[in-house]
């Protein structure tokens, strides 16, 4: 992932670990946007969204996380 | 205690008799204290069990570790461990938690 | 309040979801105020303090997940004390420290954080309740003593069985039936709803009162039915604050999941250590705390409650008091919904649709007739009749201080307006009309009877006009199908919810209107007693039922169905039999908490998916890291390049 140092990966990981859980409160309280779909349809499409957005999303997090932090 | 084990039954005057209603109470109230606060309990026994972990640890790991390292190392497992019996609980009584 | 009802549809249509639609609703209907709000400013202040109390081990304990990462961070809180103490670590002491105390300060607001989250969700339901709280106030109750005289005692001192009395401007001082007198009260400090309702006793639904509302007029007597502290603000304070919340069967599911994961991950991370000792690349303590809390769910670990709380609280700002979070998720699972056609499917009053003439009269001359016969009509299908003869141009042409009105009973089935020239104009049900005119010498045309099965056919009520012996026609009363229903209907069929919809009315009229509102299924003429047949066959399949109702004769099938939805304006054995109370007694609401529960499941789905997928991500974002610290990567790459080069120079 090129990040600066196998220090700041880990530390850059922590920080989206305790982060996303603040920034998934909204969506916690208010729900997910409901669409009136059969069990199937939801599932692939909560799979595609949260699945695949699951996997990605930590990566762009860690490796924005890791150029901001000061130290290498 | 080894103080009033050696006191002779004669002296049994009204203050005397006063300290020991005094320390009845107590030790009355620690062992219901103990009996209500499971967690230091259980941290204690775990430290005073880890007292004869201790020297396994430092006798299989060798001179790397110092003797209080090793006393600390044995801690860990032990928390480990205390950790997977605590999960193997909740996965089979959930509702208590 | 009907056209109220009518506009608020479409909104809810577009977006089930909670809070929106409840905001866009509240400015259709001015009137309208919903159940007490308390300022949510405080809510964050008291969140974050919530937060740090919450870091207590007999709190965290409740919560496998966060209490791996609570011992996490004691553990590195004692590296960052001495990095030594677990083993003598080769990197410069000083720079170790800083680490370790990074990676706790990280993982100490990774707990708060989560507790936060949870304290937030729960603060919205407290405030609610010290709203609720506010409403009920110690008052001073008019006990009625055997002897007729009446004693003032406190209404906390009220027991079951006895008998108050109050007058207009008191507080109701405890839940109650009327037993005697006629009055208004403002129900608005638990329903939202400003008018006040009219109270009488004898009827099943207009005579329970709630502790804690207002009477605006007259005087009742009632007779307590719950002891201090067990009312049904009580309970609902009880409720709302989550004081009985315990997890619901999906929600442990969940976390046996979730502590299943945990346990592997622990376990690995455990054994990761000797391997790294094995390969000559020993890793630090904190270093693997780190790795463990990555690979452990911690998302949805944080957020499990807060996302069951928020289910909740979703539904209270609906109006409506879940008496657990099961009954809320349970309204997710639902596969039958067992609907009343009146209130629920069409709107409580018939409207006049048509005039069908007979016996060679027109449509005016039966428009005429019609209007004189409903001028003193004072119910919505009398004004809806009046409203239809004006369209088509009928006008009344005699004085109506001069005429009589003739009252609707049980026995005639009739109603109508003798006129000041003698004559009497009648209209009521088909064949009371025909014995009227028979009674009075006429006779009885073969084309009444095809009027008759006309309108039936097309699901609608038929009412017969006549003057004197003469019948004119048939008024047309047509069951309005409330707006959106259908579509609503064809959502919840896609979801796999089917409908069945109980009328009393016969086997025509009903399925005529199970097909236009587009139900999956209808039960005519239907006995209260039959909704609870419905719901045991449905449950025999392996259903899920919901069911709303509001008499006594309901709380049997209300407490058989899975989800029983109870009228705020119902009796009080209805309530108590359900597992939720809607405090607007709307019954169409039923719909919108099967949103609300499919809403609650798919977050939890969807949120725990993200968290797992999480830490997959996070997994190959630390491991290859830790490999490369300990140089063990580049010594890979390092013997490959020269592999390479030996290849290449062989």
């Amino acid at each position: 992932m090129q990040l600066k140092s196998p220090r700041s990966a880990i530390i850059s990981a922590l920080i989206y670990n305790a982060l996303i859980i603040p920034a998934l409160i909204p969506l916690a309280l208010k729900g997910v946007q409901f669409r009136p779909l059969t069990a199937n349809q939801l599932l692939r499409r909560n799979i595609l969204i949260f699945g695949l957005g699951g996997v990605i999303a930590p990566f762009i997090a860690i490796k924005i996380i890791d150029i901001l932090i000061p130290f290498a | 205690m080894k103080r009033f084990q050696f006191q002779p039954p004669t002296l049994r005057t009204q203050a005397s008799s006063q300290v020991w209603a005094q320390l009845l109470e107590t030790i009355a109230e620690i062992g219901f204290e103990w009996r209500k606060q499971k967690l230091p309990l259980y941290l204690f026994l775990g430290l005073c069990f880890n007292l004869v972990l201790a020297p396994v640890v430092f006798a299989a790991t060798g001179d790397e570790v110092s003797r209080s390292q090793a006393y600390w190392l044995a801690a860990l497992v032990l928390a480990t461990i205390a950790l997977a019996v605590y999960l193997f609980f909740v996965m089979f009584v959930p509702e208590k938690f | 309040m009907l056209t109220d009802d009518i506009s608020r549809y479409p909104e809810f249509m577009q977006t089930p979801q909670g809070s929106n639609s409840l905001s866009s609703s509240s400015h259709t209907g001015a009137s309208r105020r919903h159940t007490p709000k308390a300022s949510m400013g405080g809510l964050y202040q008291r969140a974050i303090r919530e937060a740090f109390v919450k870091l207590n081990p007999r709190t965290e304990v409740k919560n496998p997940v966060m209490f791996i990462v609570w011992v996490g961070t004691i553990v590195t809180f004692l590296v960052t004390l001495d990095p030594n103490l677990f083993g003598t670590v080769q990197a410069d002491p000083a720079q170790q420290r800083l680490l370790n105390g990074l990676i706790t300060f990280i993982l100490f607001f990774t707990l708060v954080f989560a507790n936060f989250a949870e304290a937030v969700a729960e603060g919205r339901g407290k405030a609610q309740a010290d709203a609720l709280r506010s409403t009920r106030s110690d008052t001073i109750a008019r006990k009625l003593l055997p002897n007729g005289s009446t004693q003032e005692i406190s209404s906390t001192e009220l027991r079951r069985g006895d008998q108050v009395k109050v007058v207009a401007g008191d507080m109701i001082p405890a839940d109650g039936e009327v037993v005697k007198g006629v009055a208004s009260v403002d129900e608005s400090a638990i329903t939202g709803e400003s008018a006040p309702v009219l109270k009488q006793p004898g009827t099943d639904i207009m005579s329970s009162v709630t502790g804690g509302t207002r009477i605006l007029s007259d005087e009742l007597i009632i007779n307590v039915t719950s002891d201090p502290g067990q009312g049904f603000i009580d309970r609902m304070i009880a409720l709302v604050e989550g004081a009985e919340r315990s997890k619901t069967p999906n929600e442990i599911a969940l976390t046996v999941l979730l502590t299943v994961l945990t346990l592997v991950f622990l376990i690995v991370v455990a054994t990761v250590s000797p391997l790294a000792n094995y390969v000559q690349a020993p890793t630090t303590i904190a270093i693997l705390i780190s790795l463990l809390v990555a690979l452990i769910p911690t998302t949805i670990g944080g957020l499990l409650s807060a996302i069951g709380i928020a289910g909740m609280d979703r539904v209270a700002q609906f109006n409506v008091i879940a008496t657990s979070g099961r009954a809320v998720e349970a309204c997710g699972d639902i596969n039958t919904l067992v609907l009343d056609k009146t209130g629920t499917i069409t709107l409580g009053n018939r409207l006049a649709d048509q005039f069908i003439p007979v016996n060679g009269h027109t449509v005016e001359e039966v428009a005429q007739i019609a209007l004189a016969a409903s001028v003193f009509d004072e119910t919505p299908e009398g004004k809806s009749i009046v409203i239809l003869a004006e369209k088509n141009r009928a006008s009344v042409n005699f004085k109506t201080a001069d005429a009589t009105g003739v009252e609707f009973t049980a026995r005639t089935r009739m109603s109508g307006t003798d006129l000041p020239n003698g004559k009497e104009v009648r209209k009521g049900a088909v064949d009371a009309v025909k014995g009227f005119v028979r009674s009075r010498g006429g006779v009885v045309s073969t084309q009444l009877d095809e009027a008759y099965e006309r309108v039936s056919r097309l699901g609608g009520t038929p009412l017969a006009v006549c003057q004197d012996s003469e019948i004119y026609g048939v008024i047309y009363l047509k069951d309005i199908v409330k707006a959106g229903l259908r579509e609503r209907f064809d959502q919840l069929r896609r979801m796999g919810v089917k409908t069945i919809m109980l009328t009393g009315d016969n086997q025509i009229t009903a399925s005529v209107i199970a097909r236009e509102a587009g139900v999956d299924d209808f039960i005519a003429e239907a006995t209260p007693e039959d909704k609870i047949d419905v719901i045991r066959r449905e449950q025999s399949e392996g259903k899920l039922v919901a069911m709303t109702g509001d008499g006594t004769n309901d709380a049997p099938a209300l407490a058989q169905a899975n989800v029983g939805v109870a009228m705020n304006s119902g009796t009080q054995a209805a309530k108590e039999a359900a597992n939720m109370v809607d405090l607007d007694s709307d019954p169409t609401k039923l719909i919108d908490l099967v949103t609300i529960g499919k809403q609650l499941l798919i977050t939890r789905g969807a949120l725990t998916t993200f968290s797992i997928a999480n830490d997959i991500a996070k997994y190959f974002a630390i491991i290859p890291t830790i490999l490369q610290q300990q140089g063990l990567v580049p010594s890979i790459s390092c013997s490959l390049k020269v592999l390479d080069r030996q290849s290449f120079q062989r």
